[in-house]
This record gives C-alpha cells, structure tokens and sequence, in this order.
C-alpha cells in the first residue's frame, strides 16, 4: 500500500524471501559450473563461457517455470501465498539471470566479428520452414525484451500510474514470454542435445505450468454465479460465511463480488478484485477491521471499500439485505468507495 | 499480530507460526530441488571433444605462406606440416598475410589444436616476420576424386577449440559470423567407428567459399565436389550447387 514511492518497502519477509531466493540461484550457479568442470577436465573442458550461458540459461527458464506456478498454487493452497506476496522480485531476479545468458550470448557468439551484435541477433542463418531451421535466437531476444519491459514497470508506481488493468495487462505478456522461451528452446539447444535432458525440462515445466494454470481455472469455475444485474439475488445463509472471510459470487457476464461476514455479525459486499494488482478480495480476510487482499496486504474498509488514510485506493460496493436468515445481493456495483448501510445481524436481533 | 491473522499470512506483518515451520521445510526442499536439477543439467552435457586453445603457449613457426585460398603456413623439411591461420576473434588473418604469399616467414601466436589439425591464431603485423623475400613457394595439389560425403558444416576456428563446443546449432550463428569473416569453413564428417574427418571447403574455382555454405551451417547437409589434398590439409572443392540440405 504505498503512499510515498520508494525503490523497496523492505520488510522482513521480503528480506528472508530475498536472502532465500539469492542463495538459491547462487547455489545452482555454483553447483552447475563445478559439476561441468569436474566431469570434464583436461584437453575435453568444455569452455567456461559456455558453461556459464548454459548456467544462466537453465536457471531462468527454472525460475520462469517456478515463478509461473506460484499464482495457481496459491490459488489452490493459501500456504503458498507468502510465496506470491513477493513474487515481483522473484521475477526481476529472474530477468537479471535471463540477460546475463543473453549478454554472455551476444558477447560470445555474436560478437568480434564482422557486423552488429545485435543485428546478428535477428539476421543469423536461418528461416521458418521447419523446425530444425528456426531462428532461435530471435524468439528468446524478443521474450527478453518483454519481460524487461515487466521488470522495469513492477513497482508499484507504474502499477499506479498505469492503473491496474494497463498493468495487469502488460504483465500478462509473460505468458507469451514463456511461449516464446519455449519455442527459444525447442528450436534451439533442445534440438543439439542427445541426451533428452533438455527435452525432459521443457515437458515437465509445460506440464507443471499448464497443469496447475488448468485445475486453478477449473477451481475458479466452481464460483456461483448467481442471477442477472437488476434483481436482489440470493446467495445463501448468513451464517455460512466464515467469520472473518468471505464467499465469492459471480453476477452478470463476469463481475465478482466478495461478500464478507466479520465481527462475528457484520455483512457486506465489496468487489472482489484488489485496486493494487487485480488480486481476489474475497480470498483474504478482515483483519483489524480492514478487508485485507491475500496478495499483498492493501487493505479496505467494509463500510465504504476505502482504504484507509494516508492510502487512497477505493473499490466498488454493493448493497446486500437479509430475509430470515437468507442473504441477498444487489448485483448493481455503486460508484468506488461508496458508503452504504452494512447488515449487522446482531443489531437487527436486538431491534 | 492481530487475533485474526493466526492462519493468514500478510506480508508486512509477522509471519504465523505454522506457515513459518511450512516455509523452513519449503525452503530446503525447494533449494534441493533446484540443486538436484543443476547437477542432473549439468552432468547431462557431452563431450565437446579434445581441442585446445592454448593461450598460454605462444609458439613461433618457420614457413612459407600460401592462400589456398585461406591464410596458411607450409612448413617443409624433415617434418613437413600445414598451419592454417587466422586473427583475433572472428577474422581471416588475411588482411596481415596475403601480400607475403609465397614468402618465407616466421609466424607467432597461439595454437589451435585438435586431433592432427593445428591452426595459429595471430595478434597483429609484428607476429609475421618476412625471412626471406626472394624465395617463393607453392604447395602443390593432388586430386583425390569426386565425392559426395554428409555431416555439418562448421567453422574451423571454434571447433578446433576455441569453442567448446563449437558446432551445433546453438552455435550457428557464430559459426556464420566466423565464416563471413574469414575463417575457413569445414564439413565435419562423422563416421560410423566414432571417428571425425574434416574437410576444408573451397568453391568450384578454388576461391573462398563462405557465400556459397553461410546459410547452410550447423545444419545437417550433403556436400559433393572434388577432393584435393595440398600440404596436409584435404581440401573439397565444392560443385556447382554442391550444397544440399539433408
């Protein structure tokens, strides 16, 4: 939630998950380059640059896969969500390791010769008529460049700025990045390799990331979607709302409502979608009195969907009523930040 | 903590207790896996083959310099041998030697070695010094008969050991680059007892033929032509759309 931009709002867990995520990339670097250099010695060393473009380059592509399965893993499991709170530096780190393969690549293999590096890049033998003959290159130099387009526009500034769904938006291309590497590596070093090493990383990652993008969605699509916009619609008993939390809704085409229940008797209905980067409000919980996005923590009130002073971030609201026992919703959204009387059980007892 | 917050990690609060004995277990498991796959990765690579690029042993050669049509060194006598020499990074060492051609001289730099190939990589005009003027020399040919033979075409400077390894696709591009300037393009033929033979390709007259196989490298092709021997290097003379992609 930030109010006055700064580079990092460093906080512990970002610091552990930091510490972490670096010794783990220090430790596959270390482990890849030791293992090649012990295997193959003597007059059969393989050259160190090599190795060390064949180092950066495995680990990215590990750490996209990773970074990849995080969103869908914290869908289906919310211990996995710390690991999605700081998932921006995951994936900066990510794009770091990526160009330092391609500098390695563009200093070794493209450059000292007669020409542009970088023109080589895009101009190097090659043509589209079958697989063996694919330009290789060019699919990972493109999949570089969007995904340096997403590093340098992940703090929370551009979020701002841009608005969340430009953001979102521009942050999806990472899946096109992803198919890209894929093809980068396809065409590529997997096509060399007779070991089927390569090969075996590419299906494992494509499984993984679409396996578990799949039985996300397909958890997503067990959201009631209850009736059309213009009618009070019925979304169940009060008292199955666990207190703290909500239940998720779906009205009209594809509009979510999270509808929380807190202290105990208190209900009210907000959108379900985060100001900050689009995440499910109705995922989190109500925390010090503040609907708190699983995320990243922005927090909103129930009362108004206003997050509270210093912070200005606002969401939609909706107006719910009670019949016995049975809630009902008005799936017509009020202006952001809108006021609105929310259902206290108790007080309506006691009336 | 707020009494809420005992199951529901936020990330600018403490972190509660079972997610912290979670992500202990997490983490180890995580940097194993990541160990795991670096080593299988890493053990997973072949052999690149014995060529060296011999930095530290600078070594000066007495000759006769002949284009044919590369930049090479004839060393005659009681052991007769052929050098093929190049320039730093991806260039022909052309542009230093091919006005002394014929002449005696001696080269310095630093060797290429692979099986029975040498190659010398030279720095700039003072590593060729003109022994004699006068004298020339020209290797002389012997055609060894038309041919047809499949395998890849690389560039003779990264396979010999400048690049481990220096072919594949992976390394086309550079192959191209090294190719476009200069460096002796070969056809690398493997045969079914394991071994390689290479074979440095000219044109159908005799010139250089990198125009002729750049779009071809690091691919599987079939190349026909006429082999020649000169010195102790096997040259195949490419035919007339010679070249074709397997």
């Amino acid at each position: 939630m930030s109010h006055d931009y700064v580079p990092v709002q460093w906080n512990r867990s970002k610091v552990i998950y930091d510490r972490v995520l670096w010794l783990a990339i220090a430790l596959y670097l270390a482990t890849f380059m030791a293992v090649s250099m012990l295997m193959h010695t003597g007059a059969e060393a393989l050259s160190p640059m090599i190795l060390l473009i064949r180092a950066f380059a495995t680990c990215a592509f590990l750490m996209l896969s990773i970074i990849l399965c995080i969103g869908p893993l914290a869908r289906l499991d919310s211990r996995f969500l710390p690991l999605l709170y700081n998932r921006r530096h995951f994936g900066v780190s990510m794009f770091l390791v990526a160009l330092v393969h391609a500098l390695l690549v563009i200093i070794f293999y493209h450059s000292f010769g007669v020409g542009n590096p970088l023109v080589s890049i895009f101009t190097s033998p090659g043509s589209y008529e079958s697989i063996s003959d694919f330009p290789f290159q060019r699919f990972g130099a493109i999949a570089l460049v969007i995904l340096l387009m997403m590093a340098a526009t992940s703090h929370d500034y551009w979020n701002a700025n841009l608005t969340a769904p430009v953001w979102k938006a521009l942050h999806m291309g990472v899946y096109l990045a992803y198919a890209l590497l894929i093809v980068h590596v396809a065409s590529g070093a997997m096509l060399q390799s007779e070991t089927g090493f390569l090969a075996a990383m590419v299906y494992t990652s494509v499984i993984c990331v679409g396996g578990l993008h799949l039985i996300a969605a397909f958890k997503s699509l067990k959201v009631d979607r209850v009736g059309q916009a213009a009618e009070w619609v019925g979304v169940g008993a009060w008292q199955d709302i666990p207190d703290n939390q909500a239940i998720t809704v779906t009205v009209g085409k594809d509009e979510r409502v999270a509808i929380f229940r807190y202290e105990g008797t208190k209900l009210a209905a907000i959108s379900n979608v985060c100001q900050h980067q689009n995440g499910p409000l109705g995922e989190g919980r109500v925390i010090d009195g503040c609907i708190t996005c699983p995320w990243h923590g922005f927090q909103y009130r129930p009362e108004d969907g206003r997050s509270p002073a210093p912070f200005t971030e606002k969401v939609a609201t909706y107006h719910l009523k009670l019949e016995g026992d049975q809630l009902f919703l008005n799936p017509i959204a009020l202006p952001e930040g809108s006021a609105r009387p929310v259902i206290n059980i108790a007080a309506e007892v006691s009336e | 903590m707020s009494k809420q917050n005992k199951d529901f990690f936020v990330g600018y609060l403490p972190m509660p207790d079972d997610l912290k004995s979670f992500y202990k277990w997490l983490a180890v498991l995580l940097i194993l896996i990541g160990l795991g796959f670096s080593y299988w990765v890493s053990s997973s690579q072949k052999s690149a083959g014995k060529g060296q690029w011999l930095l530290a042993e600078e070594k000066t050669y007495q000759g006769y310099l002949s284009h044919d049509p590369y930049p090479v060194l004839h060393i005659v006598g009681d052991k007769p041998e052929t050098i093929i020499l190049m320039s730093q990074g991806k260039h022909s060492s052309a542009n230093l030697t091919s006005a002394l051609d014929g002449r005696e001289v001696t080269v310095t730099g630093f060797p290429i070695e692979r099986g029975g190939w040498k190659l010398l990589e030279l720095r700039d005009i003072s590593d060729v010094n003109v022994i004699s003027s006068n004298q020339s020399y020209k290797a002389s040919s012997e055609p060894l008969g038309k041919v047809t033979l499949s395998g890849e075409i690389i560039d003779s400077k990264c396979f010999m050991g400048v690049m481990k390894p220096g072919e594949g696709k992976v390394h086309r591009a550079c192959a191209a680059m090294c190719i476009a300037g200069g460096i002796p393009p070969m056809l690398v033929v493997n045969q079914s007892d394991g071994a390689r033979y290479g074979y440095i390709l000219t044109g159908p007259l005799g010139q250089a033929a990198a125009d002729l196989v750049i779009d071809d490298v690091a691919v599987p092709v079939s190349v026909s032509g006429q082999l020649e021997r000169r010195g102790d290097l096997t040259y195949l003379r490419i035919a007339e759309n010679g070249v074709t992609r397997i």
